[in-house]
């Protein structure tokens, strides 16, 4: 202060500084008048940004002298009452005064409006609404101010030469004998130059949804945002004019309260600007520094860049440039020779900065890269790249509940195993993973797949990848663009890359999938017909049989999905909605799967859909996959009613069409033999028709402290892990069970889902922590359809598929008594007593914790008395039998018919 | 006759223009563009989107057939650009409109507003009468 003192002599005040600031507003100015358009305001300030560095310095210096101007005007005013000094006002002087105040801010105002990006567009609509609000004369003030809507015109020169005017006539009215010393003008126009060339005047990019107003109305913003009847704000302003007024020309006590309740405003304001500044985001929402989105939504408002005089252009290129958005975009100056695009994503179109942010407006490749998201798509990012209000927003929001994204059932049952939760219902993600000990077997062992896992490197989606938020499945590298980036990995200064970008598309294959589907269930691998095995690489005995994924594990070939030998791909049946989900947070896969093989198979008419009827997405899918659909008729799914997108229901035939590779087949009906209503009604498609599914047994998990595992959350290596120890795995005709939901009964295939021994004292350190033991199966789809279902005694005839485990089935009669003895293939497990790969004792009931779901049992003594009761038929009785056919129609009746040799099982030991 | 002063004279002078100004402003101004006419106005219209933004207008497919609503939030005029959840969000100061126009979440108090809309013929356009 004293300083400052110094250098400038007793006339300097604020007001003369204010002055000395105006002056430069008024010759940067005149001079910014030149590059600006007004006819198109944004893009003549995107090309004066990206173009021409020289008069975006001016812009600069126009924007700091005025903020300045504005800061230091205000600053004065309350140095002017603060001091007392009464130099004796006239009342029209005090109420020019009050009205200069107003003035400054509309011509501050008109200015910010004048940008004519986003957040200009949105403050000229508020102030539009609030002057028409004005009582009597509001329409006629707002047509006067602002003019004709889709013009700018008035605002210019009401900016121009209204305001400027008027402030010069109030200023020099009332400076009179006070003007700038020489001081004053160095000392402005040295701050003004440092200000103009390192922070760079804001302008909005067209994308970020968070919409400000200039920072001295970002206070008001916030107190608009509380009102319901907005009008009051203009009360308000009209008071604190008052007040300013009675400041001035008030006596005694009167000086003093509005003096008083100006501070308090001034102090109470400053406070709500800075709440609207640095808390608030996208419609307005309380934003704090700790929520993921704050960078995005709230400090993106502040990136400013510093002038660069030579930019790393020519004029000429930039020139050329297409306008994107309706403003110039300096990314494609330099990358102006990219290929390799779908025609939804071609930059001429929608730039680069929509997917991969940075600064639009920059004039160096540094300048340009900052913030940039160099592999956009990431749940995490985003809402700021795929998720934009222009692109898919709809989409974004929903993905982070689905299913793939929060892991629910996976974390569900794995804690439901660990005895951490009573329900393997629960909805739970894998944001909220804390560090019991089945929290971190979930890290270290099963949620690296989750789709919030980011990609954190360029290339693309192979066998080992996991996650990566919307590019897991739309990323695709054509070979131009693979190639290219292959060279770049080998010799990183090869950027041929950058010319070949890779596609954002709808071509998903099934390799999209695999990375994370041939785990666990191995769905995947299932479907193409390989079956892990537990040999190491080097046992592997050939390449034609055997198979080798992320080069350590080694797969047997086994009988493909029949829709996999005819061409059909993971898409073909898998449509949006049920892998990006519906919004909603399910427990469950299934509650999230919607189509059945039904919708397909149908028994006589099909569930349709009209063209005219399709959901947004499903009719944007269609028409970038197929054109025109006008009359089509779609089949639709039985839950939920989606369409299926890529098939045709035309003079009673149904079509599917595959989404990638062009081929079409006709739609078979549901066979005869399942459509009976006599047997086997219950049966759920995938019961029969799975030739196999992988099984996995004896299984043991441990912690082991000094093992290095991985944290799937931090996606980094750690010390101390659980340890899976495999027993083997096999692929075999799935065991059957029994879904009860809303009192149906459906048989459906499982499979062991969990029969492993699970040492918590191990984790936990503590001896009452015992070895868990649990026997629980899990229901499957296998993807392993065949055309022939199973034969009737690979079920009735079958301990595997009942549920006691492999072993000899036996039915012996003596004494014309007939029993069921079962010999199990495998030694009883001491923890329980059954054999290792059983799920039920034999011809016994089990309850209790038994699969991996609440609403899945395994057969109870009556189901299997039934089942083995045409078992025992069925061992003398071939299945192609006129008497065994016949009883598929009326089974009791054929019991009633038989003759003395049938001896019936006795169920009575 | 009264003598009138030369102040009083300036004064009454002053008023008068400044009357008759005024009042030619306000003659003006209604002729130059406060008369409101309604206008039809025609825009392509997608029948699979469940809500398209315009930019006066937020175009809804309701079950019985398309709403036209203001795209404007009733506080204070802000355009409305986004649907969060079956929610129209204002990007100015957060009111939140079901797809009804209905208000959800203040400050905005007052619904959207609705204008008749048809199908053309062709299925390809919405005729919004404002």
């Amino acid at each position: 202060m004293e300083l400052f003192k110094k250098i400038f002599a007793k006339k300097n005040t604020f007001g003369t500084l204010s002055l000395a600031l105006f002056s430069y507003v008024l010759i940067s100015g005149i001079l910014l008048a030149i590059p600006y358009n007004v006819d198109h305001p944004y893009k003549s300030i995107s090309n004066i940004l990206i173009m021409n560095p020289w008069a975006s310095f001016i812009r600069n210096l126009h924007y700091w002298s005025a903020q300045l101007f504005l800061v230091f005007t205000f600053i004065h005013l309350y140095d002017h009452f603060h001091q007392k000094i009464k130099i004796g006002f006239k009342k029209a002087l005090a109420f020019q005064l009050s009205l200069g105040v107003l003035i400054i801010l509309l011509a501050m105002l008109t200015g910010f409006l004048l940008k004519g990006d986003p957040d200009s567009q949105q403050a000229r609509l508020i102030l539009h609404s609030l002057l028409q609000r004005i009582p009597i004369a509001g329409n006629i003030l707002a047509y006067s101010l602002l003019g004709n809507s889709s013009s700018y015109q008035l605002i210019y020169v009401h900016h121009i030469a209204t305001f400027t005017i008027f402030i010069t006539i109030i200023i020099i009215e009332h400076a009179k004998r006070f003007w700038p010393t020489k001081e004053d003008f160095v000392f402005i126009f040295i701050v003004l130059l440092f200000l103009s060339f390192l922070w760079t005047a804001p302008l909005h990019d067209n994308l970020n949804p968070t919409v400000k107003g200039p920072w001295y109305f970002v206070g008001l913003q916030e107190i608009l945002h509380w009102l319901s009847h907005p009008e009051w704000i203009l009360l308000l302003i009209l008071i604190l004019l008052i007040l300013v007024y009675l400041v001035n020309e008030g006596k005694g006590i009167i000086v003093y309260i509005s003096k008083r309740t100006l501070l308090l405003f001034i102090i109470f304001y400053f406070i709500l600007t800075i709440i609207g500044l640095f808390f608030r985001g996208e419609s307005w929402r309380w934003t704090n520094p700790w929520q993921q989105n704050y960078r995005y939504s709230v400090l993106e408002n502040f990136k400013t860049e510093r002038i660069n005089f030579y930019p790393s252009f020519t004029e000429k290129a930039m020139k050329t440039a297409p306008a994107i958005m309706g403003r110039k975009e300096s990314c494609m100056v330099c990358h102006n020779n990219t290929h390799g695009f779908t025609n939804s994503h071609n930059p001429q179109a929608i730039g680069c900065f929509s997917c991969h942010g940075g600064n639009p407006f920059a004039t160096s490749k540094n300048q340009a890269h900052n913030g940039m998201l160099l592999i956009p798509g990431n749940l995490s990012t985003s809402m700021q790249s795929c998720g934009t209000a222009k692109c898919h927003p709809q989409i974004v929001q929903r993905v982070p509940t689905s299913i793939m994204s929060t892991l629910s059932g996976m974390i569900s049952v794995d804690k439901y195993v660990f005895g951490e939760q009573k329900s393997p219902n629960i909805l739970t993600s894998v944001h909220h993973l804390g560090n019991s000990a089945a929290d971190i077997h979930l890290k270290n062992l099963c949620i690296r797949c989750h789709l919030g896992n980011p990609k954190k490197e360029t290339g693309p989606i192979s066998e080992s990848s996991r996650g990566g938020g919307c590019l897991a499945c739309h990323l695709n590298y054509g070979k131009k663009s693979l190639s290219a980036w292959e060279e770049h990995k080998k010799n990183p200064a090869d950027t041929a890359f950058l010319h070949h970008h890779a596609q954002i598309s709808l071509n998903i294959s099934d390799n999209h999938c695999f990375g994370c589907h041939s785990r666990s269930g191995r769905i995947s691998t299932s479907y193409e017909g390989w079956s892990e095995t537990t040999l190491t690489p080097k046992q592997m005995p050939d390449n034609k049989y055997y198979r080798l994924v992320e080069k350590y594990r080694v797969f047997k070939k086994e009988p493909a999905d029949i829709h996999h030998t005819l061409g059909m791909e993971c898409i073909d049946c898998h449509n949006s909605y049920e892998i990006m989900g519906n919004g909603k947070h399910y427990a469950h896969e299934e509650d999230q799967e919607i189509v059945q093989c039904i919708d397909c198979h149908f028994k006589e008419k099909p569930k349709l859909t009209n063209a005219t009827n399709l959901s947004e997405e499903a009719a944007i899918i269609t028409s970038l996959r197929y054109g025109s659909v006008t009359g089509v008729q779609f089949l639709t799914t039985h839950k939920r009613n989606r369409a299926l997108v890529n098939t045709r229901y035309k003079n009673d035939t149904a079509f599917l069409l595959t989404k990638s590779t062009n081929k079409t087949f006709t739609l078979k009906k549901v066979g005869s033999t399942c459509n009976r209503n006599s047997a086997h009604q219950d049966l759920a498609c995938s019961s029969c028709h799975s030739a196999w599914a992988p099984t996995c047994l004896g299984c043991h998990t441990s912690y082991d402290p000094n093992e290095t595992g991985y944290n799937g959350i931090t996606d980094k290596t750690q010390k101390g892990s659980w340890v899976e120890y495999t027993g083997s795995f096999l692929a075999k005709p799935p065991t059957l069970g029994m879904r009860i939901e809303k009192g149906k009964k459906e048989v459906i295939p499982v499979i062991p889902g969990m029969i492993l021994s699970i040492d918590l004292s191990s984790f936990s350190k503590k001896l009452h922590d015992s070895l868990l033991f649990r026997r629980l199966f899990a229901p499957i789809a296998p993807h392993t359809t065949s055309i022939k279902g199973r034969s009737c005694k690979s079920c009735h005839n079958n301990p595997l598929a009942l549920g006691y485990g492999s072993g000899k089935l036996k039915y012996v009669i003596k004494n014309n008594k007939g029993h069921w003895k079962f010999y199990p293939e495998y030694e009883n497990n001491p923890h329980d007593g059954l054999p290792e790969d059983a799920w039920i004792s034999f011809l016994r009931n089990r309850t209790g914790m038994v699969s991996t779901r609440t609403n899945v049992k395994p057969f109870n003594i009556v189901e299997q008395q039934k089942i083995l009761t045409v078992g025992a038929c069925l061992t003398c009785h071939k299945e192609t039998s006129k008497v065994m056919q016949r009883s598929l129609n009326n089974f009791s009746l054929a019991l009633r018919n038989r003759t003395s040799k049938c001896i019936l099982p006795d169920w009575n030991k | 006759m009264k003598k009138i002063s030369r102040r009083s004279f300036i004064k009454w002078v002053t008023l008068s223009t400044g009357v008759f100004f005024t009042v030619i402003w306000d003659k003006m101004v209604s002729r130059q563009g406060m008369i409101k006419i309604h206008k039809k106005i025609l825009l392509p219209y997608n029948s699979n989107k469940k809500v398209t933004f315009y930019h006066n207008f937020i175009v809804v497919n309701q079950k019985n057939g398309p709403e036209a609503l203001s795209s404007h939030c009733t506080h204070l005029g802000c355009i409305i650009n986004r649907e969060e959840n079956g929610v129209l969000v204002c990007p100015c100061h957060g009111s939140e409109f079901s797809l009804t126009g209905k208000v959800v979440r203040g400050p905005a108090d007052k619904p959207l507003p609705h204008y008749p809309a048809s199908i053309t013929p062709n299925k390809k356009e919405i005729l919004i009468e404002s």
